[in-house]
């Protein structure tokens, strides 16, 4: 994409004067072509030796985007020179998560100082955490499941305190240690623990939010919802576990559970 | 009948003797899903579980045992290169359950499946289970799904076994549960699986669950207004999800004011479908989908 409307919102220019965004679709299969480099640089009203210099920059561009598995590489503001050179002023980068395995130097420069200290910590424990404001702490295991306890949450008149996805496991490890992270959050005055048991049986895990629950000596509202095989078994141990666990038979009597928690 | 997989599916598992491969390698096996192959490079002529042969290559593989699914278990560094591998095979389908593979390799394998006659479905997602021809090929949990006519689709595995959960509970069942996976950059859409349940005279109506990022649940909506003759049942995941911020799955983001659960809702619910608030209520909300066209449950 480019852009002689550099510097100001881009989503509004393409809003309001999309002619004015001049967009390539890059084929993986062939890379960044130069006559791609030459729409847009006549395209954006470059003449003369302008027009080649900026070609070989779009190239590199291109070549840098994809040897550093960057999900954007943005160049704002790009100047032309007297001499008709092109050159960039500043420069920024995004770069995919999943490709850092092959980029040791990209993930050295991560300031983990500029990242939410539990999304930091969260990401050691290899959970997907999300810090939120609310005060309900969220538990639950996957992403679409974890997102949908959120909005049901809101849904009710509550406020999540984040979203938080322990995956498909839901092991009295990784409970105990997402435990952990929700309870870090001072504004947290409720969890609510929302898994749904396939292949890993609700008797399994309520007695890892049980054990889990014991070992960081939860004194919150706890309320769980558990779904799928041997739910009774499940609500049975966490009835008898002597513990104050609140259980809810679906999400949305879950969510409103909650809710009332931190009235 | 039912769509992508069936009675006559012959499955082929890469990766099948890794910690995630071998142990959903034996669930499938369990469901009674025709595992009639391995791939594991180097591990060709042996056998797992001592009963499937593995394979050097997906070639041999397929040679020698004409499977036509593969299922894809590899780690994230070699997934792309399964995939490829199974296209180059000319195997019709490639379920890819591997999540965190890059988004550069996906772009490439998926440039090069072009042509080629394989479909993809995935990466990041449960599989494709058809519980009436006892074929699950994936990691969901087979025991809670039962032989029926209701059709599911989603980009969300733990949201695909709500509505399954719900949808068997209210004594019903699925003709095809289809997860097509939370990354940006995947092979099987929306709109592809929704054409093959309006074709499937097994199908009689459709659940589908979507969430924040990206335009494939709008672009999904517009094809069902134009098309769709069945009764479908919508959810949206992420309504209350803040802007910028990705939501566990690599697609789940809203960005620029783009991929809000708002505008998707409002596109779903203008071309018909009947929309759940929660995901407590999709089953219900199947049931009055299908009440509104007509149809006995």
């Amino acid at each position: 994409m480019a852009s002689t409307e550099g510097g100001v919102e881009i989503e509004e220019v393409a809003a309001k004067h999309p002619e004015k965004i001049l967009k390539e679709s890059v084929d993986p299969a062939v890379g960044f072509l130069p006559f791609q480099g030459r729409k847009l640089a006549f395209g954006l009203g470059l003449s003369g030796d302008s027009v080649g210099k900026f070609v070989k920059f779009c190239s590199a561009l291109y070549q840098a985007y994809v040897e550093t598995d960057a999900s954007l590489a943005e160049i704002n503001p790009l100047v032309q020179l007297k001499d008709g050179s092109i050159v960039a002023l500043d420069a920024k980068m995004n770069f995919d998560d999943n490709a850092m395995y092959r980029h040791k130097d990209i993930e050295e420069m991560r300031d983990v100082a500029e990242e939410d200290p539990r999304e930091a910590k969260a990401k050691e424990l290899d959970l997907s955490y999300i810090a939120l404001e609310g005060n309900i702490g969220c538990m639950v295991n996957g992403a679409g499941l974890a997102m949908a306890t959120m909005d049901t949450i809101k849904l009710v008149g509550g406020q999540p305190a984040n979203f938080l996805d322990v995956g498909g496991g839901a092991t009295k490890e990784k409970v105990t240690a997402a435990f952990k992270l929700i309870l870090a959050d001072k504004a947290v005055k409720a969890v609510l623990v929302n898994i749904f048991g396939g292949i890993m049986k609700c008797d399994v895990i309520a007695e890892g939010v049980v054990a889990a629950a014991k070992e960081v000596a939860l004194t919150i509202p706890l309320v769980v919802r558990l779904e799928g095989t041997n739910v009774e078994k499940g609500k049975e141990i966490l009835k008898s576990s002597g513990l104050k666990i609140t259980p809810a038979d679906d999400l949305r009597q879950a969510a409103e559970k909650a809710v009332l928690a931190v009235k | 009948m039912s769509i992508l997989i069936g009675k006559d599916t012959k499955v082929l598992i890469s990766g099948i003797t890794g910690t995630s491969g071998s142990f959903h390698a034996k669930q499938m096996l369990e469901y009674g899903t025709a595992v009639v192959a391995g791939v594991v490079p180097g591990k060709g002529g042996q056998k797992f579980e001592n009963k499937v042969p593995i394979f050097d290559t997906v070639e041999q593989a397929v040679k020698a045992t004409g499977a036509n699914v593969s299922c894809v278990f590899v780690p994230p560094p070699f997934a792309a290169d399964s995939i490829m591998e199974a296209a180059e095979a000319k195997m019709p389908l490639c379920i890819t359950i591997t999540e965190g593979i890059p988004v550069n390799d996906m772009v490439k394998a998926k440039r090069y499946l072009e042509g080629k006659g394989t479909r993809l479905v995935g990466p990041n997602c449960p599989g494709v289970i058809t519980p009436a021809a006892k074929c699950k090929i994936g990691i969901m949990p087979g025991h809670i799904h039962r032989p029926g006519r209701i059709g599911v689709v989603s980009r969300s595995g733990t949201l695909t076994y709500e509505a399954v959960f719900q949808v068997t509970g209210l004594g019903m069942g699925q003709s095809t549960a289809v997860g097509i996976g939370g990354d940006p950059v995947n092979g099987t859409n929306f709109i592809d699986v929704l054409k093959l349940f309006n074709e499937d005279p097994e199908t009689d109506a459709v659940i589908m669950i979507g969430e924040i990022g990206g335009s494939a649940e709008e672009d999904a909506a517009a094809w069902v207004k134009a098309n769709f003759k069945k009764p479908i049942a919508g959810f949206i995941a992420g309504a209350s999800a803040p802007a910028g911020k990705r939501m566990g799955h690599a697609g789940a983001i809203i960005s620029g004011g783009k991929g809000t659960a708002a505008d998707k809702v409002k596109a779903m619910t203008e071309a018909g479908y009947v929309m759940a608030a929660s995901p407590s209520e999709l089953g219900t909300t199947l049931v009055e989908a299908m009440k509104r066209k007509g149809l006995k449950v």
